[in-house]
């Protein structure tokens, strides 16, 4: 085990997808650091590749994907680009688990929710009633009334945001230290949301796990996290401590966003703002800053190469040259 | 689950009905005179009335229809035209065997077809894979009685592994499964690639959904995620569609019969079409048609009773 | 099958870009398996248009000092049982069976199109009637529905024409429904009627050019399906008369004698394979080529 005090440490990740039309450049030159009990959100567009990001982490990538070979992903002083198909059956719901987006799909349809959480124990000499045991105790303490009746019940017997609590519970079986939650409310009306989240909260505490929280609700993020990676179209172009992001935001891409959670929005008006343009073709990735097509406030050096990571201070930098320049 | 199996059985009775309906229908339309035929041509006008009113060909069509309907009611299908043994006696006589080459070739189609989909599946896009599509298909093109010849002469004929003929002793289990492996074999192969192909693409179908990706998440192992979490899921389907399978290998059953010299309804019938016994043709179809509607409800059924979706939903 | 633009074809001294008409023809034969069907089945057709040409014996010829011979110069696939030369009787066979595929599944074709914009076009009781007609139709083992045909009209040639006709026009009328209902609630439709278009011109011409595609398809999976009842059926002695050769018939011949010469059944197998082989592989290529959308799950 290393002295690191980060839990993951992603340095320099770049993924392409081969596809019919050329390389497509999913994710570039991204460092990330999820530090020993934080929680570290992550914010951008859908198709920002926040979930190419979060399937490199557990090599869950599709078979069309390569991996650029400078990229690490150290995780607990291991580099999971180097682990091998034990390692990573080690590695995969057992140190790092993962919540997901849809309750509704996450689950096996025809597999009891007992048989399913008992399954992610396969790695524990447990016998069979231990386990039930144990997933019962899971699924009590995420909320779920009458738990050891409910563990022969099949997923379509639960509502979404009890599906969500199960979808928890079975992340938290095997006492992750890492734990990513990919949107894990989206797709959920606002109570079950706020619920979910203050079981997250809850939790965080008696697993004392860190966590990656992926979400485009900044009002969650702010609440619920401590450090905040912004991405856009493949890259990381701010990053720093929730209250300088949110309070002294760098980059164009960050302002904007800022201003276009409807949260935040103080006045009536008509038209939500939105940030006009659309994702670059990754593809085909324009010359200079990847985020300029669509920035308002580019000059002269945004048009020639791509900005390097420039530090705004202490934690906090931002992809821009605007920085470097200020 | 009790009205969804009452609404598939209404349905099933109906499909019988009508698929009857149509037959005698079109038996009624076709030109010709089946006495004529029957009888050959010095048969006197006397001899063809008796013959028509023997096999009721002489009264309207409607009244043909609902006698018929009645009669299959009351388990009457009347009498062979020859022996005047009724129908039904050698039906329920030969019905068990047809029945049991049809499940022993529905036996290999499952035993080789499920696992060479799966394997498909798994092993998407490689060699093996694109070499199962095409066995598939020619398992599926080839028709049932030249595997059936194929194989009597390779295995039985020339080898002498199996035995060529016949049933084998009554009473005698091992005997008789012995005789049942060439021919299931010649009933069930093209199903063999029909199942391989269903199997795959649900197989595929099922391993793009987001459990899957949230199984392997968690770690679990591979084959287990595959061959429990995927195969529960994609095999409903198809248990589904064994039941079309009942249908068209009952058709096979019939060469197999022949070529194996198998006794049987597919016989029976074939017999029966050369000696002009109507009665007998008649109730072959008639149990085939309802053997065919039949099991597809009850795979129906089972794919229902296997989801617990479907099943805790009725 | 790309149409071209009117900016394509607007400068006329610029090099017109479309695809030629025969693009698929080529797509086809780039897929190995594609080329093999066609191969087999032109080796097929060839072979049953030119049988006259080709053999080396009269088919009907008997020649009984040779009865049951195997393999030979003299003989390419032996004598049957009354010392006919095998091979001509094959090729012979071949028209038969060709014959009664393209007649049946040209009236099938023809009668389960029309069946099918009925049913789409028509009230929807009629579309219900029609619907649970095709379904019972399917629900009969075919081979039950032909033996039960012939007991009473008989053997012969066009009753296995007849039988087949009722057997595979359900698969064109529910493509033909399918694609007419679809087409029914197509604005383009509805436009066009509102100016005055008579109903029938319309279905017409624009249903048959989405069709043409998934018919031609079914028409070369079923060849095969319609071949194999032929040659069952007269495997069965209930399908064309001797001394009319079928490659059923020859089986038969065979297996009569299957312990003393194995060569009569190899031989009667062979062209049943290649042709059924030939047409399957060529229908599953052309739906390849025609909706690329299913290629990817085959």
């Amino acid at each position: 085990m290393s002295t690191s005090e980060n839990v993951l440490d992603v340095r320099d990740l770049s993924v392409s997808f081969n596809t019919a039309r050329g390389s497509l450049r999913a994710l570039r030159h991204i460092d990330l650091k999820v530090p020993q009990n934080k929680i570290v959100g992550i914010v951008g567009e859908s198709g920002c590749g926040k979930s190419t990001l979060i399937n490199s982490l557990l090599r869950l990538l599709a078979p069309n994907a390569v991996v650029d070979d400078n990229s690490e992903i150290i995780f607990e002083g291991e580099d999971v680009m180097e682990m091998g198909k034990s390692d990573l059956q080690g590695l995969r719901g057992q140190r790092i688990s993962m919540i997901f987006q849809d309750p509704m799909t996450a689950l096996n349809p025809v597999i009891s929710i007992g048989a399913q959480m008992s399954d992610i124990l396969y790695r524990q000499k447990l016998t069979k009633a231990q386990k039930r045991e144990r997933a019962a105790a899971m699924l009590a303490q995420v909320g779920i009334p009458d738990s050891v009746r409910r563990l022969d019940d099949y997923p379509h017997q639960f509502s979404g945001g009890m599906r969500q609590r199960i979808c928890i519970a079975m992340a938290l079986m095997m006492n992750p230290s890492l734990l990513i939650a990919d949107e894990p409310t989206t797709a959920l009306d606002v109570t079950l949301e706020a619920q979910i989240i203050h079981l997250m909260k809850e939790l965080r505490e008696d697993f004392e796990c860190s966590m990656l929280f992926v979400s485009h609700n900044l009002g969650l993020i702010a609440e619920l996290c401590d450090e905040v990676i912004v991405m856009y179209a493949g890259e990381v172009v701010e990053q720093g401590n929730v209250h300088d992001l949110f309070h002294r935001a760098q980059h164009p891409y960050t302002q904007m966003l800022l201003e276009c959670d409807p949260a935040r929005i103080s006045e009536t008006r008509k038209d939500l703002p939105t940030i006009s343009g659309s994702v670059p073709d990754l593809v085909d990735l324009p010359q200079g800053c990847i985020f300029s097509p669509r920035c308002p406030k580019r000059y002269e050096p945004c048009n020639e190469s791509p900005p390097g990571t420039f530090e705004v201070g202490g934690q906090h930098s931002a992809r821009c040259f605007k920085v470097r320049d200020a | 689950m009790l009205l969804y199996t009452l609404k598939r059985l209404g349905l099933a009775i109906l499909i019988v009905c009508v698929a009857m309906l149509l037959l005698l229908s079109a038996i009624h339309l076709v030109p010709g005179d089946p006495a004529g035929i029957a009888l050959g041509p010095r048969a006197t006008p006397e001899m063809r009335a008796e013959f028509k009113a023997l096999m009721g060909l002489d009264q309207p069509f409607f009244i043909q229809y609902f006698k018929f309907l009645g009669n299959v009611v009351t388990g009457d299908l009347g009498v062979d035209v020859w022996s005047k043994r009724p129908v039904t006696q050698m039906i329920a006589d030969q019905l068990p065997h047809t029945v049991a080459l049809t499940i022993v070739g529905l036996g290999w189609s499952m035993m080789i077809g499920i696992p060479l989909g799966c394997f498909s599946a798994v092993h998407r896009n490689s060699f093996l894979d694109r070499f199962t599509a095409v066995i598939s298909v020619g398992c599926i093109a080839i028709p049932s009685f030249i595997v059936g010849l194929y194989a009597l002469l390779l295995f039985a004929v020339e080898l002498g592994w199996f035995p060529a003929i016949g049933a084998g002793e009554p009473g005698d289990l091992g005997d008789q499964a012995m005789h049942l492996v060439l021919p299931g074999l010649a009933v069930g192969l093209g199903w063999v690639g029909y199942l391989a192909r269903f199997v795959r693409t649900s197989m595929l179908e099922v391993m793009g959904e987001n459990h899957i990706r949230m199984a392997r998440a968690y770690g679990i192992p591979t084959r287990r995620i595959t061959y429990i979490y995927a195969l529960k899921l994609a095999i409903l389907p198809t248990v589904a569609l064994l039941g079309v399978g009942v249908g068209s290998l009952i058709s096979g059953a019939v060469f197999a019969e022949i070529i194996f010299a198998r006794p049987g309804i597919g016989k029976m019938v074939v017999d029966a079409v050369n000696t002009r016994n109507y009665p007998i043709v008649m109730g072959g179809v008639l149990v085939t048609t309802m053997l065919f509607a039949l099991s597809t409800l009850i795979s129906d059924l089972i794919a229902a009773w296997l989801d617990p979706r479907v099943r805790q939903g009725f | 099958m790309t149409t071209t633009t009117p900016e394509d074809t607007a400068g006329a001294d610029a090099p017109i870009k479309r695809e030629p008409r025969l693009a698929w023809l080529w797509q086809l034969l780039r897929n190995p398996l594609g080329a093999l069907g066609l191969f087999l089945v032109l080796l097929i057709v060839i072979s049953a248009l030119g049988a006259d040409v080709f053999s080396p014996y009269d088919y009907k010829a008997l020649d009984v000092k040779n009865r049951l011979a195997g393999p030979s110069w003299a003989h390419l696939l032996g004598t049957d049982n009354l010392g006919r030369d095998t091979f001509s009787r094959i090729l012979h066979g071949g028209q038969v069976a060709l014959y009664v595929a393209l007649v049946s599944i040209g009236v099938s074709l023809v009668l389960g199109l029309a069946l099918g914009m009925l049913a789409g076009y028509g009230p929807r009781w009629l579309d219900n009637i029609l619907l649970l007609c095709f379904d019972s139709v399917r629900a009969f083992p075919v081979i039950m529905f032909a033996l039960a045909v012939i007991t009473v009209v008989g053997p012969s040639l066009e009753t296995i024409i007849g039988v087949v006709i009722m057997t595979t026009t359900p698969g064109y009328a529910r493509i033909a429904r399918n694609a007419t209902l679809s087409l029914k609630n197509n604005e383009f439709i509805l436009a066009e009627r509102s100016l005055g278009a008579r109903g029938k011109r319309i279905m017409i011409s624009h249903l048959l050019p989405n069709l043409i595609a998934p018919l031609l398809i079914l028409c070369s999976m079923d060849i095969p399906v319609v071949i194999t009842i032929e040659a069952g059926l007269s495997f069965l002695g209930l399908g064309v008369k001797p001394p009319t050769p079928s490659w059923g018939s020859i089986l038969y011949d065979g297996y009569s004698f299957i312990r003393n010469t194995p060569w009569i059944v190899i031989a009667g197998g062979i062209p049943l394979i290649i042709t059924t082989l030939g047409f399957t592989f060529l229908g599953e290529s052309l739906r390849d080529v025609f909706d690329p959308k299913m290629k990817k799950d085959r």
